[in-house]
């Protein structure tokens, strides 16, 4: 792995700190939205997708740009098809989960004082297509982050660039630093950790969620793998997202201009 | 590379060392500092258990720092493998970012073993967020959270970043050169290991403990392993007192 730095001691700490952030990278965004976004619920997708594009601007001082996305158009157009097919794939394998988790009886839990007050919030209703009942029957509820998400509303945009966002950091960044030990046990133990990381980043929401996210992280990891760029990764992972948002019937509800308000 | 009894012999060495202080001596000093605290005026304008935890700071970092030095003259570590020399600027920033990067790094991990243990045994941990960090702020972590909220910031930076700059000083500095002889690996390994087991003496339980052993595990690794190629003490401080900073302010 070529490493951008300019002395020695900072590459050595660069690779440590890119590490650390990548795999920090949501709690680091969940702390900020929690103590600086005022309204923590609706700050945390735009919160998220700062840090994120601040942890690639750090990364790319590390790993060159070409490392991820090798200017080869005949790759990156077969890594696109093959990870739009991906993402369908992943989609499906989510659906499914979802249908078994459903199955599964509700864990007992010990009354708690704090109790309460989490079940309304979990309880907040959400805006969805066709109503509750119509995600249910198309075996919905695959990523209602603002049900689980603690009430966070992703808009298109969020769903769009967190992918993109993602799938760098954490098959891009994460991934060229699990390849580049230097024993392939240790590649594959990398790889399985930055893997699960991706998965549990997603516990906030559940674990229902975070199993969710398995299909998608081997598919999005093993497609990197087979073609040497990220741009794959990338298209599993924003039509995984697509799809999700259509599944949940998150429909933008953008202001009415001024004019046609009545 | 040593033979195997005398890594056995240092590891056993380091820990009666580490436990004598950690587990025995330490947890006496905060006594002398509510003594103090109700001899002085400071409880005139703060509750005894702020003003016993504002001096308890300043004279836990002051004998920690003294154990340091002691343990440098004890196990006979060279002043010039203490990495307290100048260092390049850059790593100062460094230091910060990689403070919020491992801060991140445990938080994900703590969170992740907080659904593990909300599932396997619902009924002996707490429910919720709050329930969690009640646990975690007890033990030594209101002595800190006292200093933060009682003291002007820059005081409050400085005490902690004295005990915080021992820490750094006597496992990193001190313990990761004593096991070097065992090779990288164990001196990393081992040195982390001390510096985990550490934070389980002043707290409560061991489910209160939890959080600062996962913070300790994943700094302790990160930072020796750093400290072996980069041996420059002070970025390392600063990205400690950075995690602290961010997780407890």
């Amino acid at each position: 792995m070529q490493i951008l730095t300019l002395i020695p001691e900072a590459g050595t700490y660069g690779v440590a700190i890119l590490a650390a952030l990548s795999l920090g990278s949501f709690n680091i965004a969940a702390h900020i939205a929690a103590r600086w976004g005022g309204d923590a619920t609706a700050a945390l997708p735009s919160v998220c997708v700062a840090v994120n594009a601040a942890i690639i601007a750090f990364g790319a001082l590390i790993v060159p740009a070409g490392a991820l996305f090798p200017p080869d158009a005949v790759r990156s157009a077969v890594a696109l098809g093959a990870g739009a097919a991906a993402g369908w794939a992943a989609f499906r394998l989510d659906l499914a989960l979802g249908r078994r988790w459903r199955q599964r009886p509700a864990p007992r839990r010990a009354p708690a004082a704090e109790e309460p007050r989490i079940r309304a919030i979990r309880a907040r209703p959400l805006p969805t297509r066709g109503g509750r009942a119509a995600v249910a029957r198309r075996g919905g509820s695959v990523t209602r982050f603002g049900e689980a998400g603690r009430g966070a509303r992703f808009r298109l945009w969020h769903l769009i660039v967190l992918a993109a966002e993602e799938e760098v950091i954490f098959r891009g960044f994460l991934v060229t630093l699990a390849l580049s030990l230097p024993h392939p046990a240790l590649n594959v133990a990398a790889l399985i950790v930055t893997t699960a990381a991706f998965c549990v980043s997603h516990l906030t929401y559940g674990w229902r969620h975070a199993a969710g996210k398995v299909p998608l992280a081997v598919l999005a990891l093993g497609l990197v793998l087979a073609t040497g760029t990220v741009l794959g990764a990338v298209a599993v992972h924003v039509v995984f997202n697509l799809l999700v948002f259509r599944s949940n019937g998150f429909a933008i509800r953008m202001p009415q201009p001024a004019a046609v308000r009545r | 590379m040593t033979g195997g009894l005398d890594l056995i012999l240092r590891l056993g060495a380091a820990a009666v060392l580490v436990i004598a202080y950690y587990r025995y001596l330490n947890p006496r000093i905060p006594a002398v500092g509510t003594y103090l605290a109700r001899r002085g005026r400071l409880t005139a304008r703060h509750s005894v258990s702020a003003a016993s935890a504002m001096i308890s700071m300043v004279l836990v970092g002051l004998a920690h720092v003294a154990f340091g030095i002691g343990l440098v003259i004890l196990l006979r570590i060279p002043v010039a493998e203490l990495g307290l020399g100048p260092f390049p600027p850059v790593l100062a920033l460094y230091g910060v970012l990689l403070g919020i990067g491992l801060s991140g790094a445990a938080s994900l991990i703590c969170r992740t073993a907080m659904a593990v243990a909300e599932s396997v045994a619902p009924r002996r941990v707490p429910g919720s967020m709050e329930g969690w960090l009640t646990l975690a702020r007890g033990g030594w972590m209101r002595h800190y959270l006292h200093n933060i909220r009682a003291l002007p910031l820059p005081v409050a930076v400085l005490t902690i970043g004295l005990q915080i700059g021992a820490e750094e000083f006597v496992f990193r500095a001190v313990m990761v050169n004593f096991f070097l002889p065992g090779g990288a690996l164990f001196a990393v390994l081992a040195a982390a290991a001390l510096f985990t087991l550490i934070q389980i003496f002043q707290m409560p339980n061991a489910l209160s403990a939890l959080f600062p052993v996962i913070g300790a595990l994943a700094m302790g690794l990160v930072h020796g392993a750093l400290f072996l190629h980069v041996p420059y003490l002070w970025p390392l401080i600063i990205a400690h007192l950075t995690f602290f900073m961010a997780n407890a302010a």
